[in-house]
């Protein structure tokens, strides 16, 4: 899952930032094709039209479901005779979603915070200096990235279990076992992205602090973070983003007072299994709810990445 | 990716505090570094030691005098079918048919949105967005919005089928039938992954590779086998890698999508390892599955780094 969101970040900034230079340096071409342009016009709007479609018919039953009356949902009708928002309203009450927005957003952003202070520090030297383990260290968070999921949480339940066995400390249900269980997984995610971007940094402007009489430590805190602001922001959103997305997790290591917003979805359904009267929509509706800020951010984070990284590099 | 290097600070040798580079504030590290000790490396190890010991619902407490049980975590959870969720030899199957075949599906719909959005036309930045849309939406949403398409009779899928006159009673989240509509909506929401690796190589072409084609007469099929094709094979097969590991570490979908526990036909390794750990509680046996995970994990890892090797000795 982690390496899945770094591509996002990587690719974004690489490819706009490409466009808008040719986009600068090339005059459009008038009458005639594009020499980019890899299919023929036909071909290229049939297959626009076809993956449009084939992302929209979720999304839209997902939308309409949240919007339907729940005797229409039941009888599978797509388009209901009338539309309500009330559906909305309910999941508030009967998913509690209010309380599992600010777990997850507690949990998630305590968490994220951490794992970007920590790994911009880790980024600097790794970034700039030659120096023994730095090539195991870094490799190694790479590859850590390749232990699924399961395997980070299992052992991490059972020393918690341990603790509360043998020290009597409860960690599962708090708070700060779930933050640490997040920071231990997204930490590589952050630092990958925070060396890449100290990277973008210029050289010179350290020299140049250097030459001033700045210290390693004051070179860091007052060259290095002011201009890795943008990278922090995005290491910390897309941390944030692995917490609010995360079921595997905050399924175990949860309980009724602490539960995310994606856990409380997960729990709803199942719940559809035994009851009498389905809420089907309202379920549709804290879906629309739990999505929509993340869809947001990440239509948000484009525009910043092109901003801030592309922006940041050519300084 | 090659770590840095202050300049000239090998002839200069180890810089300490005072000279000409001033000192480098290398313990900087040091917190990510215990943290990543601490927190990732730490456990994995543990969970790879209890892997080989009796650590279940008795011992869970105090795992460290848990019985030495050799290999038999393993044998029993790859062959014993007792479980709720199957034996773990079915999970690797169904795990490896899960990420091959939505690799498959999936690479293809992405290379093609790519092509679809690489020149300048009116509503493109539009497009690259929307293309987004399913990837950005969280799985846990994915996953229930797919559970509701694929209900028995009313859902979107059946009423569809309804329509074309195919018997409405399909049964899509039970039995065997639960694997396709799961591959569904992994391909709908994975594609895009493809698409951005795909169109960051594109980007990258310039456009005087693509006019030399045209000047040398050739259309379409010239451009996508000379000039494309070469230019994002490495990102293509670093994609269908990281996508292929995306796919076996899938746990939401199939955790979502079904009922508890999920049918055996979408018993993929993420869940075996869960229900022996969280529902059966044993947690030597589900670490057992945990290392095979990883050693299913390694192998596209493998053949990438192998591919890539194949790759530099061929442009040598």
């Amino acid at each position: 899952m982690s390496s899945r969101l770094i591509e996002v970040g990587q690719a974004d900034v690489g490819e706009t930032a490409l466009l808008e230079n040719r986009a600068a340096a090339r005059p459009r071409r008038k009458g005639r094709q594009a020499a980019n342009q890899l299919l023929p016009t036909w071909m290229n709007r049939g297959a626009r039209l076809g993956l449009s479609v084939f992302i929209a018919i979720p999304v839209c039953y997902l939308l309409i479901l949240s919007l339907s009356p729940e005797d229409a949902v039941d009888a599978g009708r797509l388009f209901p005779s009338h539309l309500i928002l009330s559906n909305y309203a309910k999941a508030w009450t009967e998913v509690q979603l209010g309380r599992g927005f600010i777990d997850s957003a507690v949990m998630g952003g305590s968490a994220a915070l951490i794992a970007v202070l920590v790994s911009t520090a880790a980024a600097y030297p790794l970034a700039r200096y030659r120096f023994r383990g730095a090539a195991p260290l870094f490799y190694g968070t790479l590859g850590l990235q390749l232990v699924p999921g399961p395997m980070i949480l299992l052992p991490l339940f059972v020393i918690y279990s341990m603790l509360r066995a043998v020290l009597d400390v409860t960690v599962v249900g708090s708070y700060w076992g779930l933050i640490l269980t997040y920071i231990a997984f997204s930490l590589p995610l952050s630092m990958w992205l925070m060396v890449g971007y100290v990277r973008t940094i210029p050289r010179e402007l350290d020299d140049a602090a250097r030459v001033d009489g700045a210290s390693g430590a004051s070179i860091f805190w007052r060259v290095i973070v002011p201009l890795a602001v943008p990278g922090m922001v995005v290491a910390f959103v897309l941390s944030l983003l692995l917490g609010w997305n995360d079921v595997l997790f905050s399924s175990v290591l949860t309980t009724q007072t602490t539960r995310t917003a994606a856990v409380d979805i997960q729990l709803f359904t199942l719940t559809q299994n035994e009851e009498v009267v389905p809420l089907y929509a309202p379920l549709m509706a804290a879906g629309v709810m739990v999505a929509i800020p993340v869809v947001a951010v990440y239509m948000f984070l484009q525009r910043y990445l092109v901003g801030g990284l592309a922006g940041g590099a050519v300084k | 990716m090659q770590i840095g290097q202050v300049p000239h600070a090998r002839r200069l040798g180890r810089t300490g505090k005072g000279g000409i580079y001033g000192d480098r504030p290398i313990w900087l590290v040091a917190p990510a570094a215990v943290l990543i000790v601490v927190i990732i490396v730490l456990p994995v190890l543990l969970g790879v030691y209890i892997a080989f010991f009796n650590v279940n619902v008795y011992t869970l407490g105090k795992w460290f005098q848990a019985p030495f049980v050799g290999v038999k975590n393993f044998t029993y959870t790859l062959l014993n079918t007792n479980s709720a969720v199957g034996s773990a030899a079915h999970g690797v199957l169904v795990s490896i048919k899960f990420a091959v075949l939505s690799t498959l599906v999936a690479t293809p719909i992405g290379i093609l949105g790519a092509l679809t959005v690489n020149h300048r036309f009116a509503g493109r930045s539009f497009f690259r967005s929307w293309y987004l849309v399913p990837y950005v939406i969280p799985l846990v949403v994915t996953a229930t919005v797919g559970r509701m398409m694929f209900l028995n009779g009313t859902g979107i899928v059946d009423r569809a089928l309804s329509l074309m006159g195919v018997s409405a009673k399909t049964y899509w989240l039970l039995g065997p039938k639960a694997f396709w509509a799961m591959l569904a909506m992994e391909i709908w929401q994975v594609w895009p992954f493809t698409y951005l690796l795909i169109l960051a190589g594109l980007a990258a072409v310039r456009d005087e590779l693509y006019e030399a084609a045209e000047i040398d007469g050739g259309r379409y099929l010239v451009k996508l086998r000379y000039v494309v094709l070469p230019e994002v094979r490495g990102l293509l097969i670093l994609s269908m890698v990281l996508s292929t590991i995306f796919h076996l570490g899938n746990f939401t979908l199939p955790f979502v999508m079904f009922s508890n526990p999920p049918p055996l036909s979408v018993a993929v390794l993420p869940i075996d390892v869960y229900y022996r750990a969280f529902t059966a509680v044993q947690f030597g046996q589900a670490a057992a599955a945990g290392v095979l995970m990883i050693v299913v994990f390694l192998i596209p890892a493998y053949i990438y780094i192998r591919a890539s090797r194949l790759r530099e000795a061929l442009s040598s």
